[in-house]
This record gives C-alpha cells, sequence and structure tokens, in this order.
C-alpha cells in the first residue's frame, strides 16, 4: 500500500457518490433499537407474570408436602412450557440487545443478565397486578387450535406417589389399611399403623387427605403420616372419581 | 475543496464534523489513521497486504458513512479500531482462512523481545518469541497485541474489542502466561 491510498479512497467516495447516512436516519435506527429492547422488556414482563399466574395456581398443600424435586416437577408440570421457552427466548434477545446498544458492553454479562432478569421481575409483578395475565390465560387458549392448546393450558398437578405424596380419598377404613383412590382414578391400598388412624376423626370415608409415605408395591402405600387435605380458599379441589 | 496547513492542524473532532461536509476533511482522518490501522490489521489478523488494503479501505468506508454516527464519547481512534476490528473479522469469516503467519516488522519484533526479556528477567532468542505469540489463539492475541504493540489503555481496549474491563485484563493477563509458557517449554 503506498502514500495515495487517501486518495484512492477519495476518489471511490467520489466516484461511488458515497455520501454519509443521514442524521435523521441514524436517530431513527438508534430510537428502534430502543423500543425494540422496550417491546422485548414488556412481552418478557408479560411472560414473567404468566408464569407467576401459573405458579401460584400450584396448590400450597401439595407444596408443603413435597421435597424439593418434586416440588420442581409440580411447577413443571403447572407452568405451561411455551410460556417458559417464549420467556428464555425474549431474554436472550434482550441480553443480545442491551450488549450491542453503545457502551453496554462494558459492563460484566452477570450485571446485565442480572438487569435483565430485575427488569422482568418488576414488570412482570406490575403486570400481574393488574390481572391482564389472568384474563389472557382464560381466553387465549379457547382460541387456538385444539391441537395446539394444551401447550399453553395450565394443569392442576397433583403430587405423584412415586415422589412420596399420595394424595387421594379415603373409600373404606380396615384395621391396618385404607382404601384410598387418587385424581387418577387408582385404588391404593395404604398401609396405616392403629396409631394414625387413632391421630383424628378427619380419617373417614368420603375424606380427601395427603399421606407422606413410600411405595411399598403397586398401588401398595406404606404411610408415615396423614392429614387432611384442606384445599386453598378459592381453588376448586382437583376432581376426583 | 483542497486541504489546507489549517485542517492538518485540526484535532479529530473537528476534522469529523468538518468531513459530513467535505470529503477532503475526511481525506485529512484518512491520512492521519490509515497507517496505524493497516499495520493493526496486518499483524493482527496475520493478512496478505491486498487482503489488509481491501479491509482498510471497507472500514474507511464505512467509517465515512457514518460519520454523523460518531459518538463523541469515544476518541476517533478507538472507533477506527473499533470498525478496523469488526471489517478484519468478517472479511477472515468470509474467506474462512486461518492466518499462517505472523506479520511484524523487525523493530516490532524487537520491541517483543524486549518485553518478552523483561517479563523474565532473563534474555530470549526471538525465534521463540515469535513461536509463542503466533501459537496464540485470535482471543488472547488481540487484547496482547493492542496493550503491547499499539499501546492502547484498557479503557481504550474496552471500546475496540467490546469486551468488560475485568474480561479484557483477564485475557491479558492469561496471554502473557501463555506466551511465558510456551517460550519456557521451548527454550527446555
Amino acid at each position: 500500500m503506498n502514500d495515495d491510498f487517501s486518495q484512492r479512497l477519495l476518489d471511490r467516495i467520489e466516484h461511488d457518490h458515497i455520501t454519509p447516512i443521514p442524521r435523521w436516519l441514524i436517530r431513527v435506527r438508534q430510537g428502534a433499537s430502543w423500543l425494540l429492547l422496550g417491546l422485548c422488556l414488556l412481552c418478557a414482563a408479560f411472560l414473567g407474570s404468566l408464569i407467576l399466574l401459573a405458579t401460584f395456581h400450584i396448590d400450597l398443600e401439595f407444596l408443603r408436602a413435597s421435597s424439593f424435586g418434586p416440588m420442581l416437577r409440580l411447577l413443571l408440570a403447572s407452568v405451561p412450557f411455551v410460556w417458559v421457552a417464549l420467556l428464555l427466548l425474549f431474554c436472550l434477545l434482550e441480553i443480545f440487545l442491551l450488549r450491542r446498544q453503545a457502551h453496554a458492553y462494558r459492563y460484566p454479562t452477570g450485571l446485565i443478565v442480572g438487569m435483565v432478569v430485575l427488569g422482568i421481575c418488576f414488570g412482570g409483578l406490575g403486570l400481574y397486578a393488574t390481572r391482564l395475565p389472568e384474563r389472557i390465560q382464560t381466553s387465549f387458549p379457547r382460541h387456538l387450535p385444539p391441537r395446539v392448546r394444551p401447550w399453553f393450558e395450565r394443569e392442576r398437578p397433583t403430587p405423584r406417589p412415586e415422589d412420596g405424596v399420595l394424595f387421594g380419598r379415603i373409600r373404606e377404613i380396615k384395621a391396618d389399611h385404607l382404601l384410598v383412590n387418587d385424581p387418577p382414578g387408582h385404588l391404593w391400598r395404604v398401609i396405616v399403623n392403629p396409631e394414625q388412624l387413632k391421630q383424628g376423626d378427619f380419617i373417614r370415608p368420603g375424606q380427601t387427605v395427603i399421606i407422606q409415605g413410600r411405595i411399598q408395591a403397586r398401588e401398595v402405600f406404606e404411610a408415615h403420616s396423614i392429614r387432611p387435605y384442606q384445599g386453598r380458599p378459592g381453588v376448586p379441589s382437583p376432581r376426583m372419581k | 475543496m483542497q486541504v489546507s496547513d489549517a485542517d492538518l492542524e485540526r484535532s479529530d473532532r473537528e476534522l469529523v464534523e468538518l468531513a459530513q461536509n467535505s470529503p477532503q476533511a475526511f481525506k485529512v482522518l484518512v491520512d492521519r489513521y490509515w497507517r496505524r490501522l493497516y499495520a493493526f490489521v496486518k499483524r493482527l489478523y496475520f493478512m496478505e497486504h491486498e487482503e489488509v488494503e481491501d479491509v482498510i479501505q471497507e472500514a474507511f468506508l464505512k467509517i465515512y458513512r457514518n460519520l454523523q454516527a460518531f459518538d463523541d464519547t469515544f476518541s476517533f481512534s478507538t472507533w477506527a479500531y473499533q470498525i478496523t476490528r469488526n471489517c478484519a473479522i468478517d472479511s477472515l469469516r468470509k474467506k474462512r482462512v486461518r492466518p499462517q503467519t505472523v506479520a511484524l516488522t523487525e523493530e516490532e519484533w524487537e520491541q517483543i523481545r524486549v518485553i518478552a526479556t523483561e517479563e523474565h528477567d532473563q534474555p530470549f532468542d526471538l525465534v521463540l518469541v515469535k513461536k509463542a505469540i503466533q501459537e496464540l489463539p485470535l482471543l488472547y492475541r488481540e487484547p496482547f497485541t493492542l496493550f503491547y504493540l499499539e499501546q492502547k489503555t484498557y479503557e481504550e481496549m474496552v471500546d475496540i474489542l467490546k469486551k468488560p474491563k475485568g474480561t479484557i485484563a483477564s485475557l491479558v493477563s492469561r496471554a502473557k502466561v501463555m506466551v511465558r509458557a510456551r517460550i519456557t517449554q521451548s527454550s527446555l
């Protein structure tokens, strides 16, 4: 490269009629970028509020009876998978856009991620308080084709006996065991000791109970503790046969 | 419009303002920086002469088109390095070529040898130093070159490499350790 490099460059600028991009166009581009960032934050906050709604839908009594793993399983069964996937997508998009904005790359990624999460949490709580997600969650899946509807609908998950918690309704009381119907309709033989049967008058046919213990055999459950299921006020109990 | 002596004395910021309406003022900026950027691309991305020229030309055209977007919280030099680096990386990506040889001048090699000698408190064989730097991955070679050869500060490197200061400091430090380890290994 010789010294006439700048002259050749200048000739090319003049020959190709290259001109600086107008200031207004640059401002529009920058504005659009910030607008996109704001929209992403809003969408992510909205999805966050939907997830919050689904989380609050889980029965507290089930959570109280479950250990950490089963608790997480309940959470995953309750929160529609599509919302979580979209939330992650918007989070990533937001982090990417933030890093592209002037000077944002100067801050550590952890800080940017933290700010995004905080923004989503605050925005999500604000939107949750407006009860908008509740209305959307009730009406939105109805407008979808039946095939995709389950992706967006919440379940009311119940604990699984495999996780050490059996939820069901007492059918019969025997001397050393109870017959309990779980929500899917299986009849469980729950082995109890006489002290457990004496612990309260709630052990009677027709009563819904939460039993902590472990599976002994197919549809045989050993009870460590039994307590009545009160159900959360305002939340209908899961259907049971 | 011709370049006057007064234009040659102007600061980068003033020239950027002028260049928005006058390509001649831009020429002064190009004259001021192309050699530095040429050396930067050549020593960092190990490109051939024609490739470097293309990258530099593309970078200056990009700078010219985006003159109105120049953020005066940066120095012009940092901005030019940032754009040149992006163009060089784009060019490498397009051609999917991995540079093979280190293209440094004799003085630059001498400079590296002096630094390596100071770091290690003992004289170094230039061939070993060359080999050690050549073997550095691009991730480490960029901050290493900017810091030791371009004499950039960490603040400037943050804007050129678009990485947080802590990350750059640790990359420079790791690059130094890697170079030192390779030199020691080779001299055994």
